[in-house]
């Protein structure tokens, strides 16, 4: 680490910067590449806190990327904690889960059964363009019983919509069922969708049956049973 | 001669990136035009950036300055060198929030401070005025959505570098809508206080097909009328271009090269002269109801629209299968035309301008010939400063010189187009990642620049000047 230095072409040296030397990348962005052994800029938060040739790790957002990469320090820690943080960030997708299933009003096991496009909508070119599946449950983890329920998900291909999942009938799979987001849905009222509806979002609100363990696990964690 | 330099913008230590470079636009200091900003979604989920160069798009770098995601961006430099940037953000991904902030040090770490903010909106655009001297005036179209049917609206303000900018919200249609106003709101000035705004009435929607007017409205006075300074034979405000044109829209749509169609408006003003002005928009009315874009020109600030001197069709230009169009004017009153352009399974890029007074002979440069992508952008952007343009379009991005035909390969550029990111430098012609692993191809935003002969080659070794 060398304080108060600058490793980006367009960035000038100031106090309150510091260029480290990777020595393992936890969590980096994939398009960036194999950081290990890169020199990086920081931005630093208290730069009193810090010595030269100090290892730490850093918890940083994106900040220049070209000539060079710079970050913000959000927070460091000390780099004896570094198998406490991996253990941390292996955990990630399970905690994403976690708060999907915190969200969901309707956690069940189903399969579809019909899938129905709806009319086009023409009010903005990043409109999700849903379609309706129906979703006959075999069980519900969470939430009201029901048999039946009708859930929205995307079928536009916009980078904003690419991530969310597609349904497909016969699918059997475990949902995380949201409510759908304020705003008119339809451009127009369908008199065929029943008045209560849900959605799928995100990619982990469709979870395959041998997740059925860890979600029951997570909704009892998050229930406190 | 004519210096024409094509530049694939992902920065080496980016080498791996592969996001889909969703619909890039492009704004140029005018204050200092090696610096240049360009705005395209293809962050990391919570990161909003952007692009920039110092040294006149040759070589670039991606700032981050704003947590959260996009879904629409549009930037202008005013004239006194603050860069205009509005985002349009939707948490819940159903509506979109408008949020324009400025910066005067692009490498700050953010975030900007945040001038104005509209709810319910759809593509914003931002122009900011960048003549020689007076205030950075600063004008935003987009589509409202909390304003139906009648959307077509602009955001207007006179002192954009106010410590508290004001804006006057403008609603541009004075027309029945159905089911409302097009997608593009495109506003452009002249240093005389003239502002012109193309929009799309929407008159009618089968589940098919729209039928639309292209219309033009005015102002005089830098937007203090409510650009009701030039009237249609109707007499509303407005001047309708063209009456009850097609454009197919529909899911499934055919589309062209895998692009939705109904978003090829663009305008632009003589700043030689204001009398005259370009418009281009791209509708239904080709060989079995192909795309065409259509570019027309007035010559009386807009009342009136000339047919085509040599041939008398209302066209100057016409152009089949071909969307993504941007048209500009430079400093000599010559008029740029950027589209893209389906021929023979490739996707061209096409960069044209006037050869002479008359609007009606156009040069044509094929900036890159690439594989088809799919959906890639809704809307690029072109711009003039002085006698150059400056543009920016999205290709897939496979390293072969073949593909850039009007930049062949020279030893500092073995691809033809300049490769900021790590290529083979012989055939095969291959993308490597940060290993030189061979990457699969995706789509990137490609900076190009339209140099004139007495312009001087862009900076070499520019670093940013520490403001």
């Amino acid at each position: 680490m060398k304080l108060g230095a600058s490793s980006v072409t367009n960035l000038p040296p100031r106090k309150n910067l510091s260029v480290v030397r990777i020595a393992k990348p936890i969590r980096t962005d994939p398009a960036l590449g194999d950081l290990h052994g890169k020199l990086v800029t920081v931005e630093l938060l208290n730069p009193g806190e810090l010595k030269p040739k100090q290892a730490a790790i850093f918890f940083a957002l994106g900040w220049i990327q070209g000539g060079g990469i710079a970050v913000r320090e959000v927070a460091h820690l000390n780099a004896r904690q570094e198998d406490d943080v991996e253990a941390e960030v292996a955990r990630l997708p399970e905690r994403h889960l976690a708060d999907r299933l915190a969200d969901a009003v309707l956690v069940v096991v189903a399969e579809v059964t019909d899938v129905q496009p709806t009319p086009f909508d023409i009010r903005s070119r990043n409109a999700p363009q849903w379609a309706a599946a129906t979703l006959k449950t075999t069980e519900v983890l969470h939430g009201q019983p029901r048999h039946h329920a009708t859930v929205l998900f995307p079928t536009s291909k916009r980078p904003t919509w690419v991530q969310s999942p597609r349904l497909a009938e016969k699918q059997r799979a475990i949902f995380l069922l949201h409510r759908p987001p304020d705003g008119t849905l339809f451009p127009e009222p369908i008199p065929t969708l029943p008045s209560e509806l849900f959605t799928v979002l995100d990619e982990a609100d469709v979870q395959p049956l041998s997740k059925r363990p860890l979600v029951k696990r997570l909704l009892s964690q998050e229930s406190g049973v | 001669m004519t210096v024409v330099r094509v530049v694939n913008m992902i920065p080496a230590v980016l080498t791996n990136e592969a996001f889909p470079n969703w619909q890039p636009s492009i704004a140029v200091n005018p204050a200092n035009a090696n610096e240049m900003a360009i705005m395209a979604d293809t962050s990391p989920p919570g990161n909003t950036g952007y692009f920039f160069s110092y040294d006149r798009g040759q070589s670039w770098q991606k700032n981050f300055t704003q947590t959260g995601d996009l879904v629409d961006q549009s930037s202008g430099f005013g004239t006194s060198g603050e860069l205009y940037w509005a985002i349009a953000r939707s948490p819940d991904g159903i509506t979109a929030t408008m949020h324009v902030v400025r910066t005067s040090n692009p490498t700050n770490t953010g975030p900007f401070p945040e001038i104005d903010t509209r709810p319910n909106i759809d593509q914003p655009y931002a122009y900011a005025f960048s003549g020689v001297f007076g205030p950075d005036r600063l004008y935003l179209g987009y589509h409202d959505l909390g304003h139906m049917p009648q959307s077509a609206t602009v955001d207007v303000c006179f002192d954009a570098l106010a410590a508290v900018p004001v804006f006057k919200q403008v609603r541009l249609e004075h027309r029945s809508t159905s089911p409302h106003d097009g997608y593009e709101v495109r506003p452009i000035a002249h240093t005389d206080g003239s502002v012109y705004v193309a929009y799309k009435g929407w008159r009618h929607w089968d589940l098919v097909t729209v039928t639309t007017d292209i219309i033009v409205a005015r102002d005089d006075d830098w937007g203090n009328n409510d650009f009701k300074d030039l009237t249609d034979p109707d007499t509303y405000p407005g001047r309708r271009v063209a009456v009850g044109v097609p454009i197919v829209d529909y899911e499934g749509a055919p589309g062209l090269g895998g692009q939705r169609l109904n978003n090829d408006l663009s305008i632009a003003v003589d700043p030689t002269n204001s009398n005259t002005v370009y418009l281009v928009w791209g509708d239904n009315t080709g060989p079995q109801s192909q795309y065409r874009l259509h570019v027309r020109r007035s010559l009386d600030r807009g009342a009136t629209w000339l047919p085509n001197p040599a041939t008398r069709l209302p066209d100057l230009l016409t152009v089949n299968n071909a969307d993504l169009a941007s048209i500009a004017i430079n400093s000599d009153g010559k008029v740029g035309l950027m589209y893209q352009q389906l021929v023979s399974g490739r996707w061209e890029t096409h960069f044209r301008r006037t050869t002479d007074a008359t609007g009606t002979q156009w040069d044509d440069l094929i900036l890159a010939r690439t594989n088809q992508a799919g959906e890639m952008a809704d809307y690029t952007r072109l711009i003039a400063v002085g006698k150059d343009f400056y543009g920016v379009f999205p290709a897939w991005n496979t390293p072969d010189p073949s593909n850039f035909p009007s930049t062949p390969p020279t030893p500092a550029t073995p691809n033809g187009a300049l490769y900021l990111r790590k290529t083979t430098l012989t055939a095969p012609w291959r993308l490597l990642d940060s290993a030189g692993i061979v990457l699969s191809g995706s789509v990137d935003p490609f900076f190009y620049m339209v140099q004139d002969e007495t312009t001087p080659d862009p900076p070499t070794n520019l670093t940013a000047t520490v403001r």
